[in-house]
């Protein structure tokens, strides 16, 4: 059951692309728009770069929401890993369904550098989706936590 | 953990910027009582020059063996941080930064929860900081010699270039002239010059310089080694040559084809191609009879190239002038997008050159009694049917890859796009570099590109290649991204996926082998590995694991 | 090489429903090559099914190993000192290797994770094909250098059945008829008078007819 909504506050794990995203969330900052504390930045050099096994690996380690920020298509900084990256995430959302956690919680979305509002409203969106979902259920299976 | 570490955390303050909004004093306590963490600091401006010294120092006194940073976004300061390690003895790539101004202070209001969430950040990064590994750097040298496949245009203009910037340059030349294309234009709009006398004065300027050797009657064979050190077998005349080059230019330009099926007729003696057409221009004797009504058809072969556009406008202006009569240009769409275009559109209208616009309704060509009748809905006369005569219907046609596009791409390892043309790293990035380091590709091989564009392009790659390799050396980072032999199965994977094929077996250890000079850090074969054999330093699972501390509850 | 394919995750959790703690055993071989069963199948598979267990409320703990071949005992033996610690293990190697760690440790239960496909190659990144039905008594020099008993669908020896048309298969537009690639390449080899001479019934006590094979060389034996 999801709790309280304005309790509930859903932590974010964002890989993002030293490329692209990164750079969107650094111009954001100096606009200083804001968004979810909630969203943790894990800088990568290429979106190309997140194996499967680490989306996983931030779910099972307790994050309620898993992006991936990407390069824009067609326009990927190495050519190609935007797409691995979406192929991949497309792999893991089957893996997440077999589990019982739900699609929402994993999306890729691709942005360019200076897409600094496009980061923030892509963010929130997903605070947003996380915090209507509640936590991961991963989480709530853990007794005493 | 590799060793025992010992951290050192740097916390800035940016002038106060940061500490408006994150208790940055309060941060400093907690984290002086991790055991690992051997100092902290809180400065205003640590990228100031005394600060940095300060840091260097601090460094060696207290023989710290990891630097973590508290403040603004690595994209800014990284690089000064990682020069100071290197000063003072520390190996630069040993640092982790937390970017807590740009991505938390600035955009989490509430200094509760700001200050919270840069806890976490710092700690993210201290995690991360305990497995970071050292990245040597060392210089390989790079033969300064360049090889040119292609003696057209943008081919001749990037040798003349990189001549003057003092490279030796090898230009090849399948024909038994250089020049390419140039034999076939008529004019050069805008351009005064004439294409015979530009291809001369070309010639003469190669011809001029002692570093150009021009191998005409030649092709590639074979490419061995790496970037920077590339051997060519080339075969001349039959026999065969042998060269070392640091680089290679791709410049063998395109050819067109006439899309038959597109216009549902054949070429005959009045439907003819705009090379043909130019080809006329150029010698008097060929007319039999000077065509009174002379129509251009464009956007049916492809309703997207500007070279077309360029073409019809070119000569349908030099059609009007020489010959008087009309002349008619059929188009969807005039693609008008680059510099002296519109100039040249609207004088074209100026001196009576008469456009028709169509929709997505195709115009119905049909020749009749030594006529080509064409008739279209013109979208400016509210959709009527019109139909026109002429004698002579020039058509478009689609620009293709020049016909050895798929033996040079073997011979070279790189890659088409999905328009067939060499494809380029990033476009709007880098233009004219392919997905090979070391290998560069100009002029209309690479793109659609009009005349001067192409000029352009060929001192754009001559400049790239420059940068690659002026001073003959280049710094790489020595096993970046490191193959562990025992857990390769040489499954091939990384070498399949690699985007810039980087990555080559090494016969020796039977095991995969990333060429430090040709990778480019982007880590997608690290990720691809399904045996786990290659770790990206920087990012390698511990690292990014560590990262994912933050979500433990109890941190 | 054996290619390999995991099973639904759902099958999997059936598999070792009850157990509370597995050993995960990849193999560093065929299915490492072919993508199925390697280090990293193996960490992403375990991560899958503890979270799937952590989701329900089951404690499951999940050691992993990935050892050089699951086909050879001496790398087997590794997993010793884990698998004590465990109630089962899941193999991702091939059903040899499933095999293999059963015959070794014969007090755990050891159930497969991969469904073992066929012997094949890879035909492009991600796309493997067959190529080879170990039926024991290779013809590939009359075919041509293609294998008709794995590519055949109905592994004829003298020539196409009906079906074949426009070099595909009957059974399948996307399969291609494995005597019309006979033909072709006998023809380009100009062997053509190959394909005249009848190739006998085929001896199939070499194959599975004959039951479970052995092969015994006298002359390696220790
Ligand atoms: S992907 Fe891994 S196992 Fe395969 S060849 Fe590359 S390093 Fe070796
Ligand atoms: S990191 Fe790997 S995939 Fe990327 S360029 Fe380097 S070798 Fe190629
Ligand atoms: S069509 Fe060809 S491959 Fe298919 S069953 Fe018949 S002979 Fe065999």
């Amino acid at each position: 059951m999801p709790e309280d909504k304005n309790r509930f506050s859903p932590k974010i794990a964002a890989f993002c692309c030293f490329h692209s995203a990164y750079l969107a969330a650094d111009s954001a900052g100096a606009m200083r728009k804001s968004y979810s504390d909630g969203v943790y930045i894990i800088r990568v050099p290429c979106a190309g770069k997140v194996e499967g096994l680490h989306i996983l690996q931030a779910f099972e380690k307790g994050a309620d929401g898993v992006l991936i920020l990407a390069c824009p298509q067609e326009s990927c900084h190495y050519i190609s890993g935007n797409i691995r990256a979406k192929k991949r995430v497309d792999y893991i959302l089957r893996f997440l369904e077999e589990i019982g956690i739900e699609p929402e919680r994993l999306k890729l979305f691709n942005l360019a550098s200076n897409q600094a509002p496009r980061f923030v409203q892509v963010v929130n969106e997903m605070a947003e989706r996380i915090k209507d979902l509640g936590p991961s259920p991963i989480k709530a299976g853990v007794i005493g936590r | 953990m590799v060793e025992d570490t010992k951290i050192g955390v740097f916390l800035c303050d940016c002038g106060e910027v940061i500490s408006r909004n994150i208790d940055l004093s309060g941060i400093r306590s907690n984290l002086e009582k991790i055991s690992d963490v051997g100092h902290v600091t809180l400065s205003h401006y640590l990228c100031s020059q005394k600060e940095i010294e300060l840091m260097g120092s601090e460094i060696s006194e207290k023989g710290l063996n990891r630097v973590v940073i508290g403040g603004c976004s690595p994209q800014f300061c990284e690089v000064i941080f990682m020069e100071a390690m290197e000063k003072s003895g520390l190996n630069p790539y040993l640092l982790s930064i937390a970017n807590i101004r740009d991505q938390c202070g600035w955009v989490h209001p509430g200094k509760t929860r700001a200050t919270s969430k840069a806890a976490r950040q710092i700690k993210m990064a201290i995690s991360k900081a305990r497995f970071l590994e050292p990245i040597k750097k060392e210089t390989v040298s790079i033969n300064r010699d360049v090889l040119i496949i292609g003696g057209g245009i943008s081919g001749m203009e990037a040798a003349i270039e990189l001549s003057e910037l003092d490279h030796k340059v090898t230009l090849l030349e399948r024909e038994k002239v250089l020049g390419g294309r140039l034999h076939q234009l008529y004019s050069l709009y805008p351009l005064e010059l004439t294409p015979g006398a530009l291809l001369a004065e070309k010639i003469e300027a190669i011809n001029k310089r002692a570093n150009i050797e021009v191998l005409t009657t030649a092709e590639l064979l074979k490419i061995e080694g790496h970037p920077g050190n590339f051997v060519a077998k080339i075969q001349r005349d039959g026999s065969p040559i042998t060269r070392n080059f640091g680089a290679i230019v791709v410049a063998t330009g395109c050819d067109t084809q006439f899309p038959t099926e597109r216009y549902g007729l054949e070429l005959s003696d009045n439907i003819i191609t705009q090379l043909q057409f130019e080809r006329m221009l150029k010698s008097q004797e060929e007319w039999d009879k000077i065509p009174q009504k002379i129509g251009f058809m464009l956007d049916i072969s492809d309703e997207y190239s500007r070279i077309s556009t360029i073409s019809a406008l070119r000569n349908g202006l030099a059609a009007k002038r020489r010959f008087g009569g009309e002349v008619y240009i059929f188009c969807k769409n005039l693609k008008l997008d680059a510099p002296g275009l519109e100039g040249l559109y609207r004088e074209a209208r100026d001196e009576g050159v008469i456009f028709f616009k169509f929709g997505d309704g195709m115009p119905t060509i049909s020749p009749a009694h030594g006529q080509i009748n064409i008739q279209l809905e013109d979208l400016y006369l509210a959709r009527e049917l019109v139909t026109l005569s002429c004698d002579l219907l020039v058509v478009d046609e689609k620009i293709i890859p020049q016909r050895d596009f798929e033996i040079l791409k073997s011979i070279l390892n790189i890659d088409l796009d999905s328009n067939g043309f060499y494809q380029q790293a990033n476009v709007h990035l880098y233009p004219v570099s392919s997905i090979r380091k070391g290998i560069f590709s100009a002029g209309s091989c690479r793109a659609d590109l009009d005349f001067s564009d192409a000029l352009a392009d060929g001192r754009a790659a001559a400049q790239a290649v420059h940068q690659l390799s002026y001073s003959g050396k280049a710094w790489i980072e020595v096993e970046k991204l490191v193959v562990d032999a025992d857990k390769c199965a040489l499954c091939l994977t990384c070498i399949r996926s690699c985007p810039h094929h980087a990555i080559e077996v090494d016969h020796e250890k039977q095991a995969a082998k990333v060429i430090d000079l040709a990778c480019q850090g982007c880590g997608i074969c690290a990720a691809e590995c399904p045996a786990k054999a290659i770790q990206h330093k920087g990012y390698t699972d511990n690292e990014i694991g560590a990262q994912l501390e933050f979500l433990e509850e109890a941190i | 090489m054996i290619i390999g394919e995991r099973k639904s995750l759902e099958e999997i959790r059936k598999m070792i429903g009850g157990y509370k703690r597995v050993l995960v055993v990849g193999c560093g071989t065929c299915v490492t090559v072919c993508l199925a069963g390697g280090e990293k199948e193996v960490a992403t598979l375990s991560s899958a099914l503890r979270m799937a267990a952590k989701k329900d409320g089951d404690g499951l703990e999940i050691s992993e190993a990935t050892i050089e071949r699951q086909c050879d005992i001496e790398f087997i033996e590794e997993l010793r000192e884990k698998v004590e610690q465990v109630d089962a293990a899941l193999s991702m190697g091939c059903g040899a290797g499933v095999q293999t760690i059963a015959e070794t440790f014969s007090e755990i239960p050891v159930y497969p994770a991969l469904n073992t496909r066929f012997i094949g190659r890879t035909e492009e990144q991600g796309v493997w094909t067959e190529r080879c039905a170990a039926c024991g008594d290779c013809i590939l020099h009359v075919t041509g250098g293609i294998c008709p008993i794995a590519r055949c669908s109905k592994s004829l020896l003298n020539g196409p059945c009906g079906g074949s048309k426009d070099g595909k298969c009957e059974i399948n537009p996307d399969v291609a008829c494995a005597w019309q690639l006979i033909y072709d390449r006998l023809k380009a080899l100009d062997q053509l008078d190959k394909l005249e001479e009848i190739v006998p019934v085929k001896d199939w006590s070499v194959s599975r007819d004959g039951g479970p094979r052995k092969l015994i060389r006298e002359d390696v034996r220790l």
